[in-house]
C-alpha cells in the first residue's frame, strides 16, 4: 500500500463519516419530525372512496 | 391537493434520484470490466493484467464509497413525501427492495471488502472469483430496483383490497418475471456497461495522446472497446425489446414519445424529427423513417399502434368505469357484505385507478361533469413535447457510442490506436455522454408513466403526503447540497487518481510512481 493509497483511504473514510453524518442530520431535520396518518380510513377519505354520512350534502 | 406540493415532490424524487443516478451506472459497468481484466491475468498470468484490475478497481472503489447510500434518501422520501403511495403499494413494492437489501446489496458490499483487501490472501483463482461475485451482486442489486420500478410501469401480480385499502401481492413469481421489469433491467445493466466501458476507454486514450503509460493504456483501450462494443449494441437491441414491451404495457408512453396524435396505417414509420404543436394536438411537419416504428412497437407489418386520439378514446370509457368502481368502493366502506356493491365493483375494479384521475377536479367523484371528465382524459397522458426530444437524445447520443466503440474495436484491430489522435480525442470528448444519456433515459422512463406513480392503478397527486411545501423545499435544498458535495468529493478524487495513472499503484512500472514524486518532492 502506497502513501498514495493510504490517503486516500483516509479521504474516504472521511467523506463516509461526514456522509452519513448528513443523512442523520437530514433525517434528523426533515424524515423523524413527519407522521403521516395511512390508516385505511385516511385513505378511503382522501381518494373520495368515504361514503357521505347523514346530514352530508354532496 | 396541492399542485405545488405534488410538483416540489416529484421535483424532489427527481433530482435526488437523478443524482443518485450519477453513481450507479459506473458502478454497474466498471464490475464486469474488472472482471474481464482479472481474468484475462488469471489466463495469461501477466501482470499487467493485474495492474489494470487493481488500478480501474481503485477508481471504482472511489465511485462505491462516494455513491453508495446516496439511495438511502429516496427511501426517505417514500415514508414522507409519499406516505399514501407506501400505504396502498407498499404491500408488493417493499419486497423487491426489502430483498435488495437483504440479498443483493449485503453480497455486493461484502465481496467489494474482499475485492480490496484480500489480494495476497486468496490465490489468483479465489481472487477472480471473489470479483466475479461482486458483480453479480451489483447487478443484483440492479435486478430489485428495477423489478420495484418494473411493477410501477406495468403493475401485474397484485389486487385492490377494498377492506384495507392497498393493492396485495396475489403472485410474486409474476412480479418477479413482470416482461417490463425484465426488459427494464437488462436495458439499464447494458446502459451501466457502456458507462463503465466510456470511463476507462476515455481516460486510456488521454493516456496514448499523452504518450505516457502506453502499454497499459492500449490494453485497458482495447477491452473498453471490445466490451463497451458489446453493451452498445446489446442495450441498442434490449431497448428495442422495451419499446415492444413499452407497446404491450404502456402504448401511452410509445404514442407520446413517437407524438403520433392520430392513427396512422400500419407498419407506423419513426419520426426522426417534428415539429410539435401541443395546443392543436398535432405535428406542423415531420420527417420519418416508414416502418420503423410499427416493426419495433408490434413485431409485425399489419398491426397499428394506437396513437393519442385513440388512447385518449380509450381512457375516457375507463374513467366513466371508474366512477363506477368509485361509486361501489364507497357502498362497500359502508356495508362491506353489500352483495350488488361486491358485484358492481368487480366489474369496475380494474378501472379504479381511472375514476381516481378526476380527484384533481372535483371534490367527490361520483359528480364529475362531462367538462371535468374531459380534463381527467386530457391529464391521463404526458406532454408529448419533453418526451419526444428526450427520446431522441438518448437514441441518438446511443448511437453515437456505438459509432464510437466500433471504430475504437476496429482500430485496435486494424491500427496502433495511438496512431489516431483524432479517435482518442473524440473517446475523451464522450466521456461525460453515457450519464447524460442514462439520466435522459431515466426521464423518458419516469416522466413518461405520468400522471401515475403507478400506471393505471395510482394517481401521482393522491400518491403524495400532505406536507408543508416549505418542508418540501427545505428537504429538497438539503438533499440538494448532500448530493452536490458528494459529487464534488467523487470529481476530485476521480481526476486525481486518473491523472495519477498506474503510478499509484507502487509497482514501479510506470510514470508518476509515488516514491519518485516523494523524492521529487523532497529534492
Amino acid at each position: 500500500m502506497t502513501h498514495l493509497d493510504r490517503r486516500l483511504a483516509r479521504q474516504l473514510g472521511l467523506a463516509m463519516l461526514v456522509k452519513l453524518a448528513l443523512l442523520a442530520v437530514l433525517w434528523w431535520a426533515f424524515v423523524r419530525p413527519v407522521h403521516i396518518d395511512v390508516s385505511a380510513q385516511g385513505l378511503s377519505a382522501r381518494i373520495g372512496a368515504t361514503p357521505l354520512q347523514q346530514g352530508e350534502t354532496r | 391537493m396541492s399542485e405545488s406540493l405534488v410538483d416540489l415532490s416529484r421535483l424532489q424524487f427527481a433530482v435526488t434520484a437523478m443524482y443518485h443516478f450519477l453513481f450507479v451506472p459506473l458502478t454497474l459497468g466498471m464490475t464486469w470490466l474488472l472482471v474481464v481484466m482479472e481474468s484475462v491475468y488469471v489466463m495469461t498470468n501477466k501482470v499487467i493484467y493485474k495492474d489494470m484490475t487493481r488500478f480501474w478497481g481503485k477508481l471504482f472503489g472511489i465511485n462505491f464509497a462516494l455513491g453508495v447510500t446516496t439511495g438511502i434518501t429516496l427511501e426517505f422520501q417514500f415514508g414522507t413525501n409519499w406516505a399514501y403511495y407506501s400505504h396502498y403499494v407498499g404491500d408488493i413494492f417493499g419486497t423487491p427492495l426489502a430483498l435488495e437489501g437483504l440479498m443483493a446489496f449485503f453480497l455486493e458490499s461484502t465481496f467489494i471488502g474482499l475485492f480490496f483487501f484480500a489480494w495476497n490472501r486468496l490465490s489468483k483463482t479465489q481472487h477472480l472469483l471473489v470479483t466475479l461475485l461482486m458483480a453479480l451482486g451489483t447487478n443484483l442489486s440492479a435486478l430489485w430496483i428495477l423489478i420495484a420500478n418494473g411493477w410501477m410501469q406495468s403493475p401485474v401480480g397484485a389486487q385492490f383490497n377494498p377492506l384495507t385499502m392497498r393493492m396485495e401481492l396475489t403472485d410474486f413469481w409474476e412480479v418477479l418475471f413482470n416482461p417490463t421489469a425484465q426488459a427494464k433491467f437488462v436495458h439499464t445493466v447494458s446502459a451501466g456497461y457502456v458507462t463503465g466501458s466510456v470511463f476507462v476507454l476515455a481516460i486510456s486514450a488521454w493516456y496514448l495522446l499523452k504518450g505516457r503509460d502506453v502499454e497499459f493504456a492500449k490494453r485497458s483501450f482495447r477491452i473498453a472497446a471490445a466490451f463497451g462494443l458489446a453493451s452498445a449494441l446489446s442495450v441498442i437491441v434490449l431497448g428495442d425489446e422495451s419499446g415492444y414491451t413499452v407497446g404491450e404495457a404502456q402504448q401511452t408512453k410509445m404514442a407520446a414519445l413517437e407524438a403520433m396524435w392520430k392513427p396512422e396505417a400500419a407498419p407506423a414509420g419513426l419520426k426522426i424529427l417534428a415539429s410539435i404543436n401541443e395546443a392543436q394536438s398535432k405535428n406542423d411537419w415531420e420527417i420519418e423513417i416508414p416502418w420503423v416504428l410499427g416493426l419495433i412497437g408490434t413485431r409485425s407489418v399489419n398491426k397499428e399502434i394506437p396513437s393519442i386520439s385513440q388512447i385518449k378514446q380509450h381512457n375516457r370509457a375507463r374513467i366513466v368505469s371508474g366512477i363506477e368502481a368509485v361509486k361501489a368502493l364507497q357502498a362497500l366502506r359502508a356495508d362491506p357484505l353489500d352483495a350488488a356493491a361486491k358485484a358492481a365493483f368487480e366489474q369496475h375494479k380494474v378501472d379504479l385507478g381511472f375514476g381516481l384521475l378526476l380527484r384533481r377536479f372535483v371534490e367527490r367523484v361520483e359528480e364529475a361533469t362531462s367538462a371535468q371528465i374531459e380534463q381527467a382524459v386530457d391529464a391521463s397522458f404526458p406532454r408529448v413535447t419533453p418526451m419526444f426530444w428526450a427520446f431522441r437524445i438518448m437514441v441518438g447520443f446511443a448511437f453515437a457510442l456505438l459509432a464510437l466503440f466500433a471504430l475504437a474495436f476496429w482500430s485496435t484491430l486494424k491500427v496502433r490506436s495511438e496512431a489516431r489522435p483524432w479517435l482518442l480525442k473524440w473517446a475523451l470528448w464522450m466521456l461525460p455522454v453515457p450519464w447524460i444519456t442514462c439520466e435522459v433515459g431515466w426521464f423518458v422512463s419516469e416522466y413518461g408513466r405520468q400522471p401515475w406513480t403507478i400506471y393505471g392503478v395510482l394517481p401521482t397527486s393522491l400518491s403524495v403526503s400532505t406536507l408543508s411545501t416549505t418542508s418540501v423545499v427545505g428537504s429538497l435544498v438539503g438533499f440538494v447540497g448532500f448530493y452536490t458535495l458528494l459529487l464534488v468529493i467523487e470529481l476530485y478524487l476521480m481526476i486525481k487518481f486518473a491523472r495519477l495513472g498506474p503510478g499509484t499503484l507502487g509497482t514501479g512500472r510506470y510514470a508518476n510512481e509515488p516514491t519518485a514524486m516523494a523524492a521529487a518532492s523532497h529534492a
